[in-house]
């Protein structure tokens, strides 16, 4: 057995391949509390990717599931305390400890996935009416929250929603409270056989309070725009009583041992201590939803941001969706899966994502598991955690198959290991996600990728003239992108087209690469289309277009997806493959035609608009696509023959007119340029008369065919 | 998308102090009759996104009764019905109710990113949300508009 640490990059692609088949499971594991290979369904997730083919692919589900464009049924409480009580174990309890130990779990799973739901934000806390009248905010404000507002949510909704506004001072008691509730789970851990009773339940919500606590507060320090203030060493009064002391008086407060009212006090004193350090109109709010807690806050003057406990909103069997409407701003935010799915397994230790059509599934293991590595600060600085992938059964017809080329559409995914002694497809087959393995030389990729070309040419040129290789999270930063996803989708083109490498997760450049550039330096149309229609949706659109000649932009039945439609097509048209016709469409132009074929297409396309405009100087731009719809010829291309054939004396050429026509603004095509081994996309106009004369603004052309050359 | 945009208001009566007055003709205003607004969010992408013309002739209705000149009182327990109604239209198939949209949020230049959302499920979880913090105060009222 193969364990990996998965990022989250990992976990949202495998989930995008099991989602080909269905709704997914989600369950969480706790091999302690709830018991090694026991798992309880939390709910049921579909995705809904903005489909343009026939063909589910997982790439759209993995950008759906990343992008918010999913719903997560969740259990109904009759459900989930049936399930719990399934897997309590009661040895030797009667009948009142048995249904005592039987709440608590269902209690403890019950506040546990509320917590982990309000955490990742795809339900919100419901806060006071005082405090909703505060909001949004428009001044800085300073807030102190309580170990409540960790646990349940409302400090991941502040610092969400306000991180602009808000700095965030978390006592020194608040990180205590939450190490202690993990350190008291972990013990558990060490003692497992002991765990019988309603000790689990205990157990579970210590292990949610503490593991989840504290990935919370490193997810705020290490992942977050939020700014997170700490006050001077020795300024916290946790420090003073908490220190163990030899006196018999101290002793018999037992004060080692944090006594959850004096923890509340400690905050308060935090919150007070710390205004004294501010200006004094600085605001200053304790976030909780302690009742006592607020009323002590209130009674000495501080104010309070109260939210309510668990109670609200109601979550079972609630439908949630990924796409919501922002509380506060006209907007729309979005919630990962994989960051709620994150959360789910840094909280209860393990979580599932199953297909339960095929069996297939990805684990991800924070505590537990039986998959034994250790935890590392660098896991919570680089987001990974233990875990493995499963593909049970290789019978779906979506799925890639592992006898096929690698060279094959889909095969993304390669097998790894194969339990010796049964025969696919029956066979558990264990598929190991690896840098080798996922995208390597030469892999195709299914898909069609939306991105901007003005970009992909400085990645080119990177790849090409840099002094090394590239890691994918390099790319990011390379091209100004926010997200890792937009980044692989520039990635994802050049691989499938062979244009660049993959090794060992460094993206790398190849021949082809360095044959790009310099159709790209060179302005090498051909050679630039040759090398576009190496990367198979790029040619499957070349294809379609030309078998159809003209078609509407929208034509639903075109081989890419619609988001990507825009960048594909001003890649072709800046290739010379075709243009873009407002009104007309999408215009095949394969043509290149000689000379003589040039000289009697551009008369007869002149004399055609003569003839239908009776004027004898025609608009130049007009004439340019009455040559790409009637004989296929680019703009490009129509330029470069007119020169050609006005300097052998086969043409005559009068320009005129310096007034463009404003009607034909969006007439503009997307042309390769280049200046100084620096390739760049110019949009320009066809209907200026500098496209095909360039210095001057003639926009009418009289075109005569010379017949005594000599 | 194009939709319009809709803003969703609660109010409660004015606890600010002191008197009022109105400007034309000058006299003061009886306080018990104003109202200040408590919350306030605008909703913009995709609510009518995948409904066919009659669940938007519904929906509009339902979303006129909370209107300003409306004659209904705009309890705020009135957006019990408008989640029912949400829920009905929901039905059991979402997969015909997403609709695209373009997240520019953090963009300040390049590409904005094309995601999806469900228009009516979203609206619900905010009504729901709204009368989850507002339906304990008897004087809050709200309005769309």
């Amino acid at each position: 057995m193969c364990v990996k640490l998965l990022s989250k990059r990992d976990l949202i692609e495998s989930v995008g391949y099991l989602a080909q088949d269905g709704p997914l499971d989600v369950a969480i594991g706790d091999d302690v509390c709830l018991g090694e290979n026991q798992w309880i369904s939390i709910g049921t997730v579909t995705i809904y990717p903005s489909f343009d083919q026939d063909v589910t692919r997982s790439d759209d589900l993995e950008a759906a599931a990343h992008g918010g464009a999913f719903t997560w049924r969740l259990p109904t409480a009759a459900r989930l305390s049936n399930d719990a009580e399934q897997i309590v174990r009661c040895d030797g309890l009667d009948k009142t400890k048995t249904g005592v130990a039987r709440a608590k779990l269902v209690k403890s799973l019950g506040e546990g996935v509320q917590d982990v739901l309000r955490r990742s934000g795809l339900l919100i806390p419901v806060f006071d009416v005082r405090t909703m009248a505060c909001l949004p905010l428009r001044s800085p404000i300073t807030i102190v929250p309580d170990t409540t507002s960790v646990h349940q949510g409302a400090l991941d909704f502040v610092c969400r929603f306000f991180s602009r506004w808000v700095r965030v001072k978390i006592p020194a008691v608040v990180h205590m409270e939450v190490v202690e509730q993990a350190d008291n789970y972990l013990h558990k851990v060490r003692h497992a056989d002991s765990m019988i009773g309603s000790s689990r339940g205990v157990g579970l919500a210590q292990h949610v309070h503490g593991c989840g606590g504290q990935a919370t507060l490193l997810r705020l320090e290490l992942h977050s725009e939020v700014e997170i203030d700490r006050g001077d060493l020795g300024a916290d009064p946790l420090r003073g009583v908490i220190t163990p002391s030899s006196d018999s008086e101290d002793k018999a407060l037992k004060l080692t041992h944090v006594v959850r009212s004096f923890a509340d006090r400690l905050i308060l004193e935090t919150a007070r201590r710390f205004q004294s350090q501010v200006r004094r109109d600085h605001p200053l709010a304790v976030l909780t939803s302690d009742q006592g807690m607020a009323r002590m806050c209130m009674a000495e003057g501080l104010d309070v941001w109260f939210f309510h406990a668990r109670a609200l909103p109601q979550w079972e069997g609630q439908l949630l969706t990924g796409t919501a409407y922002h509380p506060f701003d006209a907007a729309v935010c979005t919630v990962a899966l994989d960051d709620a799915l994150w959360e789910a397994a840094q909280s209860f230790g393990g979580v599932r994502v199953r297909n339960n059509r095929t069996g297939d599934h990805v684990e991800l293991w924070a505590v537990g598991g039986g998959l034994n590595v250790p935890w590392q600060p660098v896991h919570a600085v680089d987001g990974l955690m233990p875990g493995r992938i499963f593909f049970v059964t290789v019978a779906s017809t979506l799925m890639p198959d592992p006898s096929a080329s690698k060279d094959s559409p889909g095969a993304d995914i390669t097998p790894g290991l194969v339990d010796e002694g049964q025969a696919p497809p029956q066979a558990q087959i264990e598929l190991e996600r690896s840098p080798e393995t996922n995208g390597g030389d030469n892999a195709q990729r299914p898909g069609s990728y939306s991105f901007s070309p003005e970009k992909m040419l400085t990645l080119v040129d990177e790849l090409t003239n840099g002094t090394r290789e590239l890691a994918r999270t390099d790319v990011p930063n390379i091209l100004r992108l926010k997200t890792q996803d937009e980044a692989n989708r520039y990635i994802g083109f050049l691989l499938s087209g062979g244009l660049a490498a993959e090794q060992r997760g460094m993206i790398g450049k190849v021949a082809l690469t360095e044959d790009l550039w310099q159709a790209l330096v060179g302005v090498d149309l051909g050679g630039l289309l040759a090398l576009l229609r190496r990367v198979p949706s790029f040619e499957q659109l070349y294809v379609y277009i030309n078998s159809v000649r003209r078609t509407p932009k929208d034509d639903p039945n075109l081989p890419v997806s619609k988001k990507a439609v825009g960048t594909y097509l001003r890649l072709g048209e800046a290739a010379g493959a075709w243009m873009v016709i407002p009104d007309c469409g999408i215009v095949s132009t394969p043509s290149q035609p000689s000379l003589e074929v040039f000289r009697d297409a551009a008369i007869r396309t002149y004399d055609e608009l003569v003839g239908t405009t009776g004027a004898e100087l025609v608009l130049s731009g007009q004439w340019i696509e009455q040559l790409a719809l009637g004989f296929s010829i680019h703009p490009v291309v129509a330029r470069s023959a007119l020169n050609q054939a006005r300097d052998a004396r086969m043409l005559s050429v009068n320009v005129e007119g310096s007034t463009p026509d404003t009607r034909f603004e969006a007439h503009r095509l997307l042309v390769l340029e280049s200046h100084g081994m620096k390739p760049m996309f110019q949009s320009v106009s066809l209907y200026q008369g500098r496209f095909l004369w360039p210095g001057t603004s003639s926009v009418r052309l009289k075109l005569q065919e010379i017949t005594n050359a000599s | 998308m194009s939709d319009a945009l809709m803003r969703l208001q609660v109010w409660r009566r004015c606890r600010s102090g002191g008197q009022l007055m109105s400007v034309e003709p000058f006299r003061p205003v009886d306080r018990s009759e104003m109202y200040e607004e408590i919350y306030a969010c605008t909703i913009v992408e995709g609510l009518y996104g995948a409904l066919d013309p009659e669940q938007t002739r519904v929906l509009h209705a339902a979303i006129e009764k909370f209107a300003w000149e409306a004659p209904d009182v705009h309890e705020v327990t009135g957006l019990l019905y408008f989640v029912g109604l949400l829920d009905e239209l929901i039905g059991q198939g979402c997969e015909g109710q997403w609709s695209d949209f373009e997240d520019r949020t953090g963009v300040d230049s390049g590409d904005p990113a094309n995601k999806r959302i469900h228009g009516l499920l979203a609206f619900r979880a905010r009504l729901q949300w709204i009368y989850d913090t507002f339906a304990p105060f008897s004087d809050a009222i709200v309005t769309i508009r």
